[in-house]
């Protein structure tokens, strides 16, 4: 309340261009203004950090080999463009994988397909953990394979999110923002995905317990 | 059970909700129960899913692909500015030709009379305007950035080994290109912790937040080697040296006692000063001058006052005592919206001549807090040197999934164990979905092969040291340990104390999560003292939720980062003070300056907010590092003006972290003509007036008390209630000021302790001091 005594005349205004950048890792927010500015070697960097995470989404998507390399390819051109005409308003992560996971909408809509389950290729930086034996490591691939495989089995949107967040690391948060649906959503596509890749688990050791009985 | 049970248990298991409900469910139901145990291999699966590497040629290819792309995108802007140069001669010889042609049409329907010979110029000059104008325009293209490309530069160098990115100044017509940023700035822009004073600058209250920002190279000298140099230190000789610099930390002018011993000056109660008619003795003042920068003085989360709530832990009649010390509320609105809020009020409506007046720059934070909290950085330190019963277990669990769930994008959990199988259990932000139930069921269950003992001090000093080097600019609290233990005794407090301390000295809090209701808080308070953290008591699982986030709304409490306060006095208006102040010498305000540059650069590289300081303005300046959500702070000038008219212009520039962008606040004051007519606005001016006043009665008399003169710290107190009966009595309205009362109360209370002073006296005089001014905006609580 103004007294009478101050000719109240507060105003705020905020000054400088439009800001509704949000924090960001530096680096890679650098990275992109660099990049807008021209900076070649910019664009190196950030695929440096961002190639074997959007590589890897592709593979867990389920995208076939024969197409994968014409989306990572697509996926790079995109941020390329999208980086010269605005920078992100977030961070870059969740919008480097709402472009990758558009991407992959998007040729699944080509294909006429919901998923497109094909998983020939072994993670390449698969590091096993230094105590397990021969016999532990062959039994943890086929485990792996096999849930590989039951995430590309899921529905589109419930890999999406598990990708997005048990795979790739993302806050629930993040995840939302890339895939534009509220954060609850997200939560419960992981939730439901967890349920089905537990299901097919169980189902499988009951099998297997069957077929060894 | 029917088939929604088991739904719903699964469901249950899937949130990690294992209330004593699914618990009951689990213990009768072996197949939910082999469902849990697939769901937590699953997720563990899923926490350790390796990386895929994209083929060497293929990301080889795709940067080829978007390198060739580039070179056929946007045209440069030297390239638009040819293309404007050659647009603009186009346009011109067209102008030129079109004005040829139609000039003799136009001049032979006209009269012979009329038709003028430098109307025959008119398309010449037109011609070549259009052409000078095009020319100047593709210059200006070819030849310059646009202020927004320089505004959105950003550069990038080298300091010793790390990356450090910040943003160039815009490029002004009036000053010329921004200077060059050297490695040198740099460099002390991260090290050079600004101190308002000489001394070190991580000892220094005003500060204290910029100093407990610092990271880095600093942090090895600050933390790391302090934690490592820790020998047989008790920490109570550190937070005894802590509470011997809280007073002159606040107290700047003393005066020679005679005693051998500097006691703060107070003035007499008897003395006027035209506090009551504001004429008195205006000729006996001497002034300061109204420029240049002077010390802040909201220091909320200060470490000296903290290490003096922490010298009277032990003593809960002395820490009752100070907490009965509150500021004056703020008279003025909330923001609406953005981060801060400016009054600038005086102590009277009107004046008729030459009058002492108390003017009060109030600044307040909004209610709300940040849109973007900083990022956090945790390490859980788990104490696991005896195993846990199930249910501590459990609320571990609760604990960590709910870290988990609440974690934020940016944000850095880890988790290291202590005890006999000790050692990092999960790496600082590797953190990822599952990763929880695996990293328990290696805790709780068969060591891993890598454990080692770890001793609890081991164990916090390596998340201490974990935590520190992580951000280069975190705002204070955002880095913490969680020391989650069943409870701690007194041996394992004084181990702990001073590596907590030495971590909260560089912005690292400590919070101890005790899993045990009936841990003796003792050695937890005096531990979550040192470490500037709370003590928090996790007595069921359900309780985690809100325990972390009562953590993470700490940490999202500033709203408003590198406020600068410029004052400029009317003409005529001469400075007696700005209470509680001084202003900085040269190197001081050096500090300052690149405290400020520092703070200015880091958000512009962390949240887009355009860098904006660096120059120096007219009138008195003030930085504040920090401001928090839902606080209010006075800066309370002491003037003597001319007459009616204007006293101040008031300008607050800040870096708004609610709306993400600068923001800006005026004010002007002007004082009618007239009896100064005090209301509730006015009496609140005098009232934080007073409130400087019974603070360095409060702080003089724990000099005395240090000194061993209890009359002397008697006779202070007295001053002190003098001092405000001498206003009440001058100006009847502010009896009924609840302050005030508090004021009188606190200082008899004080009086009679005098009579038989607890140990920790001194300190609780100094505490009340500090929360006279400033409260308690960082909710260290009351007294436990």
């Amino acid at each position: 309340m103004p007294t009478p005594s101050s000719a109240a005349r507060s105003e705020e205004r905020p000054s400088g261009p439009p800001e509704a950048a949000a924090v960001v890792p530096l680096s890679d927010r650098v990275l992109l203004e660099r990049h807008a500015r021209g900076d070649a070697d910019a664009f190196a960097r950030l695929m440096k950090t961002y190639a074997n995470p959007i590589y890897g989404y592709l593979v867990r998507s389920g995208i076939r080999p024969a197409d994968r390399d014409d989306l990572f390819q697509q996926v790079f051109e995109k941020v390329h463009r999208a980086s010269l005409r605005e920078l992100p308003d977030g961070a870059v992560r969740p919008w480097l994988f709402a472009i990758a996971a558009n991407t992959v909408r998007d040729a699944y809509r080509r294909a006429k397909v919901r998923s497109i389950v094909e998983l020939d290729e072994a993670p390449g930086a698969a590091e096993p953990s230094r105590d397990a034996g021969p016999d532990e490591l062959a039994e943890r691939a086929q485990e792996l394979s096999f849930l590989d495989r039951e995430i590309a089995k899921l529905p589109i949107e419930q890999r999406e999110a598990l990708l997005l967040c048990a795979v790739e690391g993302l806050a629930a948060k993040d995840a939302a923002e890339a895939l534009q649906v509220p954060v609850n959503t997200i939560k419960t596509r992981v939730r439901r995905a967890r349920l089905a890749l537990a299901a097919a688990a169980q189902r499988r050791s009951t099998l297997q317990a069957r077929e060894g009985g | 059970m029917d088939e929604l049970s088991h739904e719903a248990v699964r469901e249950a298991l899937a949130d990690e909700r294992r209330d004593e409900a699914v618990e009951a469910h689990l213990s009768t139901c072996d197949d939910c129960r082999a469902f849990a145990s697939v769901l937590e291999d699953v997720d563990a699966q899923l926490a350790s899913l390796p990386a895929f590497e994209a083929p060497e040629a293929l990301v080889a290819r795709t940067r080829a692909a978007v390198e060739e792309r580039e070179e056929v995108a946007a045209p440069s802007p030297g390239a638009l500015g040819l293309f404007a140069a050659i647009g603009g001669g186009l346009v011109a010889g067209l102008g030129a030709l079109l004005g040829m042609l139609l000039w003799p049409v136009k001049a032979a329907l006209k009269p012979k009379g009329e038709r003028k010979a430098w109307a025959m110029l008119v398309p010449a000059v037109a011609a070549l305007a259009l052409v000078v104008v095009g020319g100047v325009g593709s210059f200006v293209m070819v030849g310059h950035e646009s202020p927004a490309d320089s505004a959105l530069a950003v550069d990038e160098v080298e300091v010793e080994g790390r990356a450090v990115a910040y943003e160039v100044p815009e490029v002004s017509a009036t000053r010329g290109p921004p200077p060059a940023v050297t490695e040198g700035d740099l460099r002390r822009a991260l090290d050079g912790l600004p101190a308002d004073r000489g001394g070190d600058p991580s000892r220094d209250g005003r500060f204290g937040q910029l100093a407990d920002n610092r990271r880095g190279e600093h942090l090895e000298q600050g933390v790391v080697q302090p934690l490592r140099a820790l020998g047989d230190a008790d920490d109570g000789e550190v937070v005894d040296e802590e509470g011997e610099r809280a007073g002159p930390g606040f107290f700047d002018r003393t005066v020679s006692t005679g005693q051998g011993q500097d006691a703060p000056a107070l003035r007499s109660p008897t003395a006027s000063d035209g506090w009551q008619d504001g004429h008195a003795d205006l000729d006996a003042l001497t002034f300061r001058s109204p420029t240049g920068y002077w010390t802040n003085t909201y220091v909320p989360g200060d470490p000296a006052a903290r290490a003096l709530r922490g010298a009277l832990a032990g003593d809960p009649v002395a820490l009752r005592l100070a907490e009965l010390a509150e500021p004056v509320g703020p008279t003025w609105e909330a923001p609406r919206s953005g981060a801060l809020s400016l009054a600038v009020e005086a102590d009277r409506r009107g004046v008729d001549g030459r009058s002492r007046v108390r003017v009060s720059v109030g600044l307040r934070g909004a209610a709300q807090r940040a849109g973007r909290r900083p990022a956090l950085t945790t390490e859980v330190v788990l104490d696991l040197r005896r195993p846990l019963g199930d249910a501590a277990q459990g609320r571990v669990r609760a604990l960590l999934s709910s870290l988990s769930r609440q974690h934020d994008g940016g944000d850095r959990v880890g988790l290291i164990v202590v005890g006999p199988d000790g050692g990092e259990r999960i790496g600082l932000g590797a953190m990822r979905f599952g990763e929880v139930s695996v990293a328990l069921r290696r805790a709780f269950g068969d060591a891993p092969d890598d454990a080692t003992p770890l001793s609890l001090r081991a164990g916090l000093t390596r998340a201490v040291e974990a935590v520190g080097p992580v951000d280069d600019d975190a705002p204070l609290g955002s880095s913490m340990v969680l020391l989650v233990t069943p409870a701690l005794d007194g041996a394992a407090a004084r181990e702990l104390s001073p590596v907590a301390h030495v971590g909260a000295l560089a912005g690292i809090t400590t919070t101890v999560v005790t899993l045990d209701e009936a841990a003796d808080p003792s050695p937890v308070e005096r531990v979550a003292l040192a470490g500037h953290g709370r003590r928090r008591v996790l007595a069921r699982a359900a309780g985690a939720d809100d325990l972390v986030r009562d953590e993470i709304t700490a940490v999202s409490r500033v709203v408003a980062r590198a406020v600068r306060l410029r004052i400029r006095l009317a003409e005529g208006v001469q400075l007696v003070d700005v209470l509680g102040s001084r202003p900085l010498d040269a190197i001081e305000s050096e500090r300052v300056r690149e405290a400020e540059r520092s703070i200015d650069r880091a958000l512009a590289a962390r949240l887009g907010i355009t860098s904006d300081r660096g120059d120096d303005e007219d009138g008195i300046q003030i930085v504040v590092p920090a401001f928090y959500a839902d606080d209010a702070h006075r800066v309370v000038l002491d003037l003597v003006v001319a007459g009616p008219g204007p006293v101040a212009d008031v300008q607050v520039r800040f870096k708004d972290l609610v709306r993400l962008g600068n923001g800006t606040l005026t004010e002007r004051l002007v004082l009618d003509r007239g009896p100064a007519a005090r209301g509730p606005t006015e009496r609140a001016v005098m009232v934080a007036a007073l409130g400087h006043e019974v603070a360095r009665a409060l702080r003089a008399a724990a000099a005395h008390l240090d000194a061993g003169r209890a009359d002397a710290a008697r006779a202070a107190l007295s001053a002190g209630c003098a001092r405000v009966e001498a206003a009440s009595s001058a100006v009847p309205a502010l009896t009924s000021e609840p302050a005030l009362t508090r004021d009188l109360s606190l200082c008899q209370r004080y009086r009679e302790a005098l009579d038989a002073p607890p140990g920790a006296l001194a300190s609780s005089l100094r505490y009340a001091a500090h929360r006279r001014l400033l409260g308690d905006p960082l909710g260290l609580g009351p007294a436990p």
